[in-house]
């Protein structure tokens, strides 16, 4: 058991931060704490008590959420009044929206970028490259769905969707090594670090949203064609 | 093995059991759970269901819920009310597009966004009628724990939306209850089963009942049931089974020349012959079906189903329920692979051909060991207990089954809390004003998946109160919670000065809290009339059967035997009770009775000894009469058992 404890408390990082309401600085859960109604959702890590880290182990955010929830879901205040309901359903509520927000890495990479946001921030900045190979994406993937939707064989539709794959997973590469770069400035406290790892999270999550939309159109499609042939049927 | 004294075992004395609650459409069930930890379904002398059916009176009064006024449907359709689950939180378009031949009116209302169902010139809310039938069972708990009941669990369809959730409340409150929670019906089910450790792991719940699907998959582990996923139809139920065979038969009926169409009472009749066959079929290869087509035809309906008929006449409904099931599956994000059980719940699983098709798309063999009829109510006391008795071991957590959006510009949904989100779920939103000056925004709050405002369904628009200001400047937080009982709740702030502001939130289809409270009111201040009515039905009841009883007996050999200032005796009585149920009052009916009672003692004497020589050529029997007690009591006309 012991070991097990040892390897948890070491594998991830350690939890540091001081969580402004629900959580006292103890870690120990404050119920006399009502979180003012403005402040629903404002910090997803802070609410379960952890650093702003994005490569964290997922199954320790879970028991965090799990050992949050036994203690302040509103079935558990039942003997004490409404109003002792009503704060376990925002607290109990609070957990539920965070989870939600850290439960995988990309979601995570979200939530760090718009947590540190500047004010008046300008949308992120793309090279030209990038966005020409969008374009130029979109345009082959309107000629490819019309010929499919025509019975055409959909070898050159696979070969696109297997390039846009490609390009997702070698994204995704560059938004770990992002994400570390990031976990590793927070860790130490540097600022100047910390902005700029944010920059670069910023700037691929954007290129990885262009590429999730060019995903749709062609999930979407399929699943008209699928539903075409189950009517056909 | 120890002594058990109920009370000292559990630690603190229990002041009052919570119950369980099924609410159904066709019938309704209570449980709770007993001194050993156990949920038992609270039975009557009917057996274990309460059918979800109310009579009113001539009057429009409230007469009874429950076995009585089910047998009084065919009887007295216009002033009997069924389905009113499917009523609960529509609006009164819809509920004319659900109930077709619905014998009653229905009226919307410029007062109130609840609608309000007409029954022999008086009006009543869903929730209000529902309220009777939950009474009713409540009565029913309470005379057999010998405890008053004031806390309950009552469950609902998983797909039931805010309105739906919020009726089921407002009903348990006007019946005089205090709903700990409503619960969604297959993770009640899933809950009945988790208690030994039937099921556990992954688990998917196929709930098919008489008017909803549901589908749910759950985790269960370390005492959490926690909900992933849930799927359905609302539009989807053993009752569309039944009208597929009513239109089966209906068909060459008319095809005869005989129209059953414009008859309610003889659809009716059609549609419980149709049941009972299917009900057959379930175990039976045949089921021969017979229907008196009265006033239409003197020839009374005479036909035999085989399964093989029903099965393809059903099986594109059956088919329709396994959309849901992938669905579900494929929201929480598992596999085929990835479920430990499945579980089966409500009437319609007991047909062998939901059974096959549910196994063939899970993969697994369906558990059925707990009735599918009574399940739901054994969860629900499951629940009750957990909250009640603290046990901190327990807990569950549910989804909303719906997504929950706000209207933005051109009529577009903007989705703020999305369906499968575990509850309580919060999101919030910052609202501006658009013209200077302005004093408020509206905010009209929509469930549903789709994209356009009108293909969601409206629950609420409120008005946030905003200082006057040039365009732009104001901002309001609005902050929406979906509390555990999937029901919405909504504040405000201001964030330039900081001030939370509560909204009234106005249900675009049912009562506001000052609805309720009236309706209370209202009962309230008729609690005594309405007990009195109760006792003199009671009365009433055994009134008519005494006379029946008696009239049976007069007609028969023995009343020769009498002398003639002896029928005399009972024919005054006869018409003293009589007279007696003229004026509506329980106690002269009860004296009247007892009179009547001391009247026939001699008759009944002389009945019940003729009975037995007519019976008594058997020695067999002889010996058995010869060693029972002669009471004469005993003679007296059967008292059926009391309701109340």
């Amino acid at each position: 058991m012991a070991i097990v404890h040892d390897n948890l408390a070491t594998s991830g990082p350690p939890a540091v931060a001081v969580p402004p309401y629900v959580l006292d600085l103890h870690g120990q859960i404050d119920l006399t704490k009502r979180p003012p109604a403005g402040q629903i959702g404002p910090d997803a890590f802070a609410v379960l008590g952890l650093p702003q880290r994005l490569l964290i182990d997922e199954t320790r955010i879970e028991l965090r959420v799990r050992a949050l929830i036994r203690e302040l879901h509103p079935d558990r205040f039942h003997a004490q009044g409404p109003a002792a309901v009503e704060d376990a359903q925002w607290h109990t509520a609070l957990v539920n929206d965070a989870w939600r927000k850290l439960r995988n890495f990309e979601r995570r990479v979200h939530e760090v970028v718009a947590l540190n946001a500047v004010a008046a921030e300008a949308p992120a900045r793309l090279d030209a490259a990038f966005l020409l190979q969008m374009l130029d994406y979109n345009e082959n993937l309107d000629g490819l769905l019309d010929l499919d939707v025509a019975g055409h064989p959909g070898g050159e539709l696979s070969q696109l969707v297997d390039e846009i794959v490609e390009l997702r997973n070698a994204l995704g590469g560059e938004l770990r090594e992002a994400a570390s770069a990031w976990d590793q400035a927070d860790a130490d406290a540097a600022p100047a670090e910390r902005a700029e790892s944010r920059i670069r999270l910023r700037t691929i999550a954007a290129k990885l949203s262009y590429i999730d939309r060019l995903r749709a159109r062609v999930d979407t499609h399929a699943a008209a064609q699928a539903a075409a042939v189950a009517l056909g049927e | 093995m120890a002594i058990h004294i109920s009370g000292l075992a559990t630690g603190a004395p229990r002041r009052w059991p919570a119950v369980g609650i099924d609410l159904g459409t066709t019938n309704s069930l209570i449980a709770v759970v007993n001194s050993e930890g156990k949920p038992e379904i609270l039975s009557g002398p009917d057996g274990p269901l309460v059918p979800s059916v109310i009579e009113m009176t001539e009057q429009g009064e409230f007469l009874r819920a429950g076995v009585g006024a089910d047998t009084d449907l065919a009887l007295h359709p216009d002033r009997t009310l069924y389905s009113v689950k499917r009523m609960m939180g529509r609006s009164a378009e819809e509920i004319l597009h659900e109930l077709k031949f619905l014998p009653y009116k229905v009226h919307g209302s410029r007062d109130s966004a609840a609608v309000r169902i007409e029954v022999a010139g008086r009006l009543y809310t869903p929730p209000e009628l529902s309220a009777f039938v939950l009474k009713t069972l409540k009565q029913r708990a309470e005379a057999a724990l010998g405890r008053e009941v004031k806390q309950a669990v009552i469950t609902v369809p998983a797909y039931f939306n805010d309105a739906q959730r919020q009726a089921t409340k407002d009903a348990g409150r006007l019946a005089g209850l205090e709903v700990l929670r409503i619960v969604n019906e297959p993770t009640a089910a899933a809950l009945a089963y988790g208690l030994d450790k039937r099921a556990q792991g992954r688990i998917a719940v196929y709930d098919f009942g008489g008017g909803t699907l549901d589908v749910s998959i759950l985790h269960m582990h370390e005492g959490m049931t926690e909900v992933l996923a849930t799927a359905g139809d609302t539009h989807l139920g053993g009752d569309d089974i039944d009208e597929a065979m009513v239109r089966a038969v209906a068909g060459p009926l008319l095809d005869a020349g005989i129209d059953v169409r414009g008859q309610p009472e003889v659809l009716q009749r059609l549609r419980k012959a149709c049941i009972a066959a299917k009900k057959a079929l379930s175990t039976e290869e045949h089921a021969e079906m017979a229907c008196d087509l009265a006033p239409l035809s003197p020839q009374p309906l005479a036909m035999t189903w085989t399964r093989t008929q029903f099965e393809a006449l059903i099986a594109p409904i059956v088919r329709k329920t396994l959309v849901p099931c992938r669905q579900a599956l494929a929201d929480a994000g598992l596999q085929l692979a990835d479920l430990d059980d499945v579980i089966l719940v409500g009437g319609s699983t007991r047909i062998p051909l939901v059974q096959q098709q549910v196994q063939a798309v899970f993969g697994k063999k369906p558990h059925a060991e707990l009735d599918p009829d009574l399940v739901v109510a054994l969860g629900a006391a499951v629940q009750a207990d957990i909250m009640t008795t603290g046990r901190r071991d327990q807990l569950l957590l549910d989804v909303t089954p719906l997504s929950l959006g706000i209207e933005t510009v051109g009529g577009v949904v903007s989705k703020i809390i999305h369906r499968n989100s575990p509850v309580p779920a919060s999101a919030s939103e910052e609202f501006t004003t658009s013209v200077d000056q302005q004093t408020g925004v509206w905010v009209h709050v929509l469930q549903g998946e789709r994209e356009l405002v009108k293909d969601c369904r409206s629950l609420a628009r409120f008005l946030i109160p905003i200082e006057p200001l040039p365009a732009g400047l104001a901002r309001v937080q609005v902050h929406f919670l979906i509390d555990a009982n999937g029901i919405l709740h909504a504040t405000a702030r201001d964030v330039r000065t900081g001030i939370e502001k509560t909204i009234e939130v106005k249900p675009s289809y049912g009562l506001t809290d000052d609805e309720v409270v009236a309706m209370l009111q209202l009962a309230f201040d008729h609690a005594e009339d309405d007990l009195d009515e109760r006792l003199f039905l009671d009365a009433h009841t055994e009134a008519k059967q005494v006379l029946a009883a008696t009239s049976k007996a007069l007609a028969g050999p023995a009343a020769n035997l009498l002398d003639a200032e002896e029928l005399q005796d009972i024919q005054g009585e006869i018409a003293s009770v009589q007279a007696a149920l003229a004026t509506r009052q329980a106690e002269p009916v009860r004296q009247a009775l007892a009179r009547l009672n001391e009247a026939t003692l001699h008759l009944a004497e002389i009945a019940m000894t003729a009975a037995i020589q007519t019976v008594a050529h058997s020695d067999r029997i002889r010996q058995a009469l010869e060693q029972a007690p002669r009471d004469p009591a005993s003679a007296k006309p059967h008292h059926g058992p009391r309701i109340g």
